[in-house]
């Protein structure tokens, strides 16, 4: 009984710490000022003083990693921000993880698309990617280059759409009606699909960038395994999750060749 | 019993005999001449397991051992029903033994062991008597040069003269098993004019040569020559005492005495005898390649060398294959000459993409090689001069052969990008300056009032979506109320007469309900309700017309029965003259009325 009590105690107490911790509207609104003013002063002074620049851009990323872990903010342009400030104090591995995150919410961003291209190109390990995969986003192109929102908002137009010509088609019976209402139906399932597909590959699959400068990628989980690969890997590097085992995790790159990365080497882009 | 007895004396004696190691030996002439060829054979019968065994060093004697081989055989026999099985399993020891010495000699004891016991052999006694000196059968061996380089290929040819009859068994080749040169695959070439004067002559017990046959003048003789080559290349630098091997052949027996003519030789056969012949050695020397002056991209081409390209086609556009031929002349043994990958020709590379080569084919005395080249850009002219770096023997450099270059005309052709397999229509150029934009460097972040708003999407985070779920649901709930709806109007107009009993027993069931109606009047409602429920036409009912009916549903027995009663009071009231209470009957016609309603 008095375990119980305690646990219940326990659990009142965290909670109690999680509420106060969390960031209100208005604290978000803040931090995310003083970040943005951080970050701008950083790139004032850079021409003048690089260490009071890199100062600031540290502040600004506090800042914004604050916002993201206490306020609980899903924001495509705050990961962006986050991306450049990492990318202005030469964390290529961060600053890549931050843009892919930032992808992932606003696919179709001009600036996310430019920076993330060219925050690779700053990359030393340059690995292909699959023939394979480029026909297949050419041919699934609304899968792959419609944002999330933007399908879900297209399943909710045609399923309503769908919905309201099917009310008129009950008293109405034209087979135009009935065609539209079926491509209209279609299009919902389309887009229904692609996005189930999209979240239970995100949920199902891991992806990461290594964002230590240097890495030997390993055949095991140890260091005592044979080296992967002639050359290390290199910050920026991003991979796809195969298997975590105590420190190490099991990767696989872009050109479908896998290593062992120990986890203080990578960054998960959950 | 006697008889049963002796037989099986005699199969027991048979069995132990056939089961018995012996071993024994045989010679095929025990009076020879020096220098003749002879067979010993040691033969060990009934043996599961006979260990090797080596020929005892002897100075009498040069012994070549020829190897085991089995000879197994089995007999069976049925005589009238009686099954006899005889096994022979012999395994044969032969070694060709060549006297060097005249006058008694003995072939030392041999010892064998089988089935883990051991044997000696009785030594054997032969004589041997100097013969004719064979002077008109040689054998030699010269090679295309006296001097080579590590790696060159030289022919080695030999030559067997005869100027007598003689049956050539075999020639010994000992050169062929020696590690210090290597031998190339090689195939003679046959001049199908003469094929009658081409013989096989084994060299081994698997392999053999082609040789061709042909009058040659030796010591100023006209004899007859039997001529082969193989090529040889060697591996490291020296001097070498190259053997011409031997030749084992049959010549005519002139010794009378030796002449046993068998009484069936019908064709009066000439006795022979076996005589080997060695042959004369030939001194090679091999030097080292000179390190100084050595290219980084020696081609390994040891000798005089020249190269020729050809191209077809020469008129192409960008990415058309041209088969580029590429031939290797001059070559005194071309089949082993290889040509360095084509990609370490810079020139080549850099304006072509080039396929991997073949490993040559010899065509004339030239080594040819082909691979396909593809031009990357319009701006190719010319395939350019190969060039190949390969050591001239005679001169003892190292020189460079180079061919010409090859004119091509290269047409440009449209890529397609991916913008043309989606479909993207480029813009026309544009007139003036080009603006163009720098990749380099990020783009500027976004305000902070962007920041807040949750970009999170897709089913899984519905339960946090403000309008989404709730304008998808209620499309689907109010398109689900209207197909009900009108589901339930069209069936209610797709069946008239149950509209109209639905009507007749509202009005029916109003006047039981109203509490006001006469006797007649609640026997006609209770007829109207009853009429309604059971689809039946409107009018005079009894409860005869609805029992079977009643009978069918839900209804209670007892609740018929009632109804049974409540029918037969109306009837006995209508014929009272309706002068019968009809509050008396008002309460169990509407407890029934409501019950009719309710079951049916």
């Amino acid at each position: 009984m008095n375990m119980f009590i305690k646990t219940i105690c326990l659990l009142c107490i965290l909670f109690c710490i999680n509420a106060y911790c969390a960031l209100s509207h208005e604290e978000c609104t803040t931090l995310l000022r003083e970040a943005e003013r951080c970050f701008d002063d950083g790139n004032e002074v850079a021409a003048v003083s690089h260490e009071r620049a890199v100062e600031n851009w540290r502040k600004a990323v506090a800042r914004y990693e604050r916002v993201i872990k206490e306020g609980a903010v899903v924001n495509g342009a705050l990961f962006y921000n986050l991306g450049n400030a990492y990318f202005r104090l030469g964390d290529m591995g961060n600053a890549i993880a931050n843009f892919r995150r930032a992808q992932r919410l606003i696919p179709r961003d001009a600036n996310v698309q430019k920076n993330l291209a060219y925050a690779r190109r700053n990359c030393q390990d340059n690995i292909q990617e699959p023939e394979s995969r480029k026909v297949l986003k050419t041919l699934f192109f609304w899968h792959y280059d419609f944002p999330l929102g933007l399908r879900e908002l297209l399943f909710v137009i045609t399923l309503c759409g769908a919905c309201f010509l099917g009310i008129v088609r009950l008293k109405v019976k034209r087979s135009w009606l009935t065609a539209t209402i079926v491509v209209l139906f279609l299009m919902a399932i389309v887009m229904a699909t692609s996005m189930l597909t999209t979240e239970l590959s995100e949920r199902g699959t891991i992806y990461g960038v290594i964002v230590a400068s240097e890495v030997e990628g390993r055949k095991g989980n140890s260091e005592s395994y044979d080296k992967s690969f002639q050359a290390p890997l290199h910050a920026g590097t991003e991979f796809r999750l195969l298997e975590s085992r105590g420190n190490w995790v099991e990767i696989q790159l872009a050109d479908n060749q896998t290593c062992w990365l120990p986890t203080e080497a990578v960054i998960l882009i959950q | 019993m006697k008889t049963l007895l002796s037989f099986l004396f005699l199969t027991a004696i048979i069995c132990f005999a056939q089961e018995a190691v012996t071993v024994r030996v045989a010679i095929e002439s025990r009076d020879v001449l020096v220098g003749e060829a002879f067979i010993f054979q040691v033969v060990v019968s009934n043996a599961k397991d006979v260990k090797d065994f080596a020929f005892p060093a002897t100075n009498a004697f040069m012994v070549q051992p020829l190897g085991p081989s089995n000879n197994n055989s089995t007999q069976i026999s049925i005589v009238n029903g009686k099954y006899t099985k005889i096994e022979k399993r012999e395994v044969l020891y032969n070694f060709r033994l060549v006297a060097k010495q005249e006058g008694n000699l003995v072939i030392p004891s041999l010892t064998v062991v089988a089935d883990g016991r051991s044997f000696r052999t009785q030594p054997v006694r032969i004589h041997s008597s100097k013969g004719e000196e064979i002077t008109d059968i040689v054998l030699e061996l010269k090679c295309s040069s006296a001097e080579c380089y590590v790696g060159q290929t030289v022919m080695a040819n030999w030559k067997l003269y005869f100027a007598r009859n003689i049956q050539l068994s075999r020639i010994e080749l000992p050169l062929l098993e020696n590690s210090e040169f290597s031998f190339p695959p090689y195939e003679a070439p046959i001049d199908n004019a003469k094929i009658d004067n081409y013989r096989r002559i084994p060299i081994s017990d698997t392999d053999s040569v082609i040789a061709y046959l042909s009058y040659e003048n030796y010591d100023g003789m006209q004899v007859r020559c039997l001529s082969f080559s193989r090529p040889i290349t060697a591996q490291k630098a020296g001097e070498f005492r190259l053997s011409a091997g031997r030749a084992l052949c049959s010549v005519p027996d002139k010794r009378a005495r030796r002449t046993r003519r068998s009484p069936f030789d019908f064709f009066d056969s000439e006795p022979m005898r076996s005589v080997m012949i060695d042959g004369k050695s030939f001194m090679l020397k091999v030097k080292e390649l000179p390190e100084a002056g050595r290219p980084a991209n020696f081609s390994g081409i040891i000798g005089a060398c020249s190269i020729v390209t050809t191209a077809k086609p020469v008129d192409v556009n960008v990415g058309d294959p041209i088969v580029l031929t590429i031939a290797l002349k001059g070559l005194a043994y071309p089949d082993t000459a290889r040509l360095p990958a084509l990609t370490s020709q810079s020139d080549l590379a850099k304006y072509f993409r080039i396929s991997d080569q073949d490993s040559g084919t010899v065509q004339d005395g030239n080594k040819v090689f082909q691979c396909t080249l593809r031009a990357q850009n319009s701006d190719v002219k010319e395939i350019p001069a190969l060039s190949l770096a390969y050591f001239d023997s005679p001169t003892g450099t190292y020189t460079e052969a180079v061919s010409q270059p090859i004119p091509i005309t290269v047409h440009a052709v449209k890529t397609v990008t991916a913008a043309d397999a989606q479909g993207t229509v480029l813009a026309a150029p544009v007139v003036g300056t080009e603006v163009k934009a720098l990749d380099d460097g990020i783009a500027h972040n976004y305000s902070y009032d962007k920041l807040l708003h949750d970009d999170r999407a897709g089913f899984f985070n519905w339960s946090s979506r403000k309008w989404q779920p709730w304008v998808c649901l209620g499309c689907l709930f109010l398109y689900g109320v209207c197909g009900a709806l009108n589901w339930m109007v069209a069936r209610r107009n797709a069946d008239p007469a149950r509209l109209a009993a639905q009507h007749r027993l509202s009005e029916a069931m109003a006047v039981i309900q109203g509490g006001k109606a006469d006797v007649s009047d609640l026997f006609n409602a209770l007829q109207g309700v009853l009429a309604a429920k059971l689809r039946l036409p409107p009018g005079a009912l009894t409860f005869h017309d609805v029992k079977v009916p009643l009978e069918k549903s839900r209804l209670k027995a007892e609740d018929r029965e009632s109804l049974a009663k409540l029918f037969d009071s109306f009837e006995a009231a209508s014929y009272s003259g309706g002068r019968a209470d009809a509050t008396s009957l008002q309460a169990e016609t509407q407890r029934l009325a409501k019950l009719l309603s309710r079951t049916l």
